[in-house]
């Protein structure tokens, strides 16, 4: 198993206006380990997460992804070994469940070829995994938020990228689709020796699947590191402005605001 | 879509009828009889009819009709607007400025349409320059440039209007509805239209992905940048050609992407296509039309067009309910 980090990112800092958003943050994120990033509303968790995209260009800093600058990959070289879940995708082209599947492959696909046999098979195991079959043929305006959100997990594994930055994955959700489609998402970065950031609401769910954490704790200040040291009580209460309960059992523990 | 081949069998079938009129209509009115001596001997008077007149203005219809509603689409999703068309820029205003200042001068035939050219170029640059896309494309910003500036040319074009005198008016007014009564065999547009054709179909995946918004486009790999500079600009230039060829053609470009997305046809490698064999059969009908309808006199191809596509589209809404 190689060591070598994925992600690389030193002194960044990320403001959008007036605003700081993460002030110097120092980090290294290594193939296995599933970061997840906390933060209250509008404390920049999607800024970060399109920064380490490279869709969002940062005020100073520097990223690199796989040893090299993350602005010098070319966006389909980065596309096959970065697969990125936006929050609320708006799918303004009409087609149906199984076509927009099949645009995760769009990073492998050259312009003039068909679809290939291997894609279909992607998209056919992408539909299963989902539990879209049965809707593969469904026009995607008729589909309720957690089915799309459930098509956009679809297509991103469809694209097969090992590395996966999720911003919001169990929005829309059902209870069990949250824990199943992260394990799989989970898996999915496991098998490649990849790894995945995801920003969540849950403090159960992140608890649950997170090795690593990004707090942000507003006014640009960011923790990171592994899991027991950032879950504890006086990082979280600064993180929700709220006390949090933990409760402990020989089931597992829980968080519960106080 | 589910059958694409069905569908461009019946566009071809509506292309080849829509030429067969073309060539077997018209003032002279001409037997079957005539018009089979007229298409194998092309020296006679009734062949010098079809092979002169008749079948290079059908052409020029065709292209023209079909760079319409290419631009139209590519207009549409570069500007994620289901309202733009090929004018909305301002590439056709400053070509009808042009052409209008040349009419006006007494030009009359290719210099008029090479003066279009010129203004559509200009309008197209001078559009790209204002909205200033380089440091950061922004499709609001670039929408109300054009439209401003379409808006511009359009004062332009009522201030020559008003202040020509009437014998020259008329052709002004017949070149802003849409003329192809001088239309040559458009070779020039015809190439340029194969070549757009193919880029644009070439584009076709990366403008599925677009529709999915910027961000998402560029995660998954489009360049997306590059790719609305060259839609920006094959968009522009298919205009100039189709206003070069056949004036101020409005409605086409507009509602034929939309007809066919009513339809079905949602895949842009299958929508580009099928916009211009569609786009092309609705001015040939239309332009035959114009001739025969109220023979000898002539109507404007813009006139016809809107009367044959406004109920045609407003059917077609209906029965898809609302939704394309």
């Amino acid at each position: 198993m190689s060591l070598a980090p994925i992600f690389e990112v030193q002194n960044l800092h990320l403001q959008q206006g007036a605003k700081v958003l993460c002030r110097d943050l120092n980090l290294q994120v290594l193939p296995g380990q599933i970061w997840v990033l906390l933060g209250a509303n509008g404390t920049g968790k999607t800024t970060l997460l399109n920064s380490l995209a490279g869709l969002f260009t940062p005020a100073a800093g520097q990223i690199r992804f796989l040893g090299q600058p993350l602005a010098s990959w070319p966006r389909r070289q980065l596309a096959q070994r970065l697969g990125v879940l936006q929050q609320d995708q708006a799918f303004a082209f009409p087609a149906s469940v199984r076509q927009l599947v099949l645009q995760g492959r769009h990073p492998f696909q050259s312009l003039w070829r068909a679809d290939s046999a291997e894609d279909q098979q992607r998209v056919a195991e992408a539909l299963a995994q989902t539990d879209l079959t049965p809707l593969a043929e469904r026009p995607v305006d008729q589909l309720s938020g957690g089915e799309r959100q459930r098509l956009a997990i679809a297509s991103l594994l469809t694209q097969g990228a090992p590395n996966l930055l999720l911003d919001e994955p169990s929005n829309h959700l059902d209870l069990h689709y949250q824990v199943r489609l992260l394990e799989q998402l989970v898996t999915h970065c496991h098998r490649q020796n990849g790894t995945c950031i995801a920003s969540l609401h849950d403090l159960n769910l992140a608890a649950r699947f997170g090795t690593h954490f990004l707090l942000l704790l507003g006014d640009g200040e960011v923790a990171a590191g592994p899991a027991e040291a950032l879950l504890r009580d006086d990082y979280l209460r600064r993180v929700y402005q709220h006390p949090i309960l933990k409760i402990q059992d020989t089931q597992g523990c829980a968080y519960l605001p106080e | 879509m589910r059958s694409p081949s069905l569908l461009f069998t019946a566009l071809g079938l509506l292309l080849v009828v829509a030429l067969g009129l073309a060539i077997a209509c018209g003032s002279t009115a001409m037997s079957l009889s005539q018009l089979a001596i007229g298409l194998l001997a092309p020296q006679s008077l009734d062949g010098s009819i079809v092979w002169q007149l008749r079948l290079p203005r059908a052409l020029a219809a065709l292209v023209c009709g079909g760079l319409l509603a290419v631009a139209g689409c590519l207009m549409q999703i570069l500007l994620r607007n289901p309202l733009a068309d090929p004018s909305i820029l301002g590439v056709s205003g400053g070509a009808a400025t042009a052409a209008l200042l040349a009419i006006s001068f007494g030009l009359s035939g290719t210099a008029v349409s090479q003066l279009a050219f010129l203004g559509a170029l200009g309008a197209m640059s001078l559009v790209l320059l204002l909205a200033d896309v380089r440091q950061h494309w922004d499709n609001t910003r670039l929408l109300l440039t054009g439209v401003v500036v379409a808006a511009g040319w359009g004062a332009c074009i009522s201030f020559i209007l008003t202040m020509s005198p009437d014998k020259r008016v008329h052709s002004m007014l017949f070149w802003l509805m849409g003329d192809l009564s001088d239309a040559p065999v458009p070779w020039l547009a015809g190439a340029g239209l194969l070549l757009a054709l193919v880029l644009a179909t070439a584009m076709g995946r990366h403008l599925n992905v677009l529709m999915r918004g910027e961000l998402q486009a560029r995660a998954l790999g489009v360049p997306v940048t590059g790719l609305r500079l060259s839609l920006y600009l094959l968009a522009c230039l298919t205009t100039a050609l189709a206003v070069t060829l056949g004036g101020t053609l409005g409605f086409v470009g507009l509602v034929v992407p939309h007809l066919l997305r009513l339809l079905g046809v949602v895949d842009h490698r299958l929508l580009v296509p099928a916009c211009a064999l569609l786009g092309g059969a609705l001015v040939m009908l239309a332009d035959t039309l114009a001739r025969s309808l109220l023979a000898p006199v002539q109507l404007p191809v813009g006139v016809v067009t809107a009367f044959l596509g406004v109920p045609v589209f407003l059917w077609i809404l209906r029965r898809s309910g609302g939704h394309p």
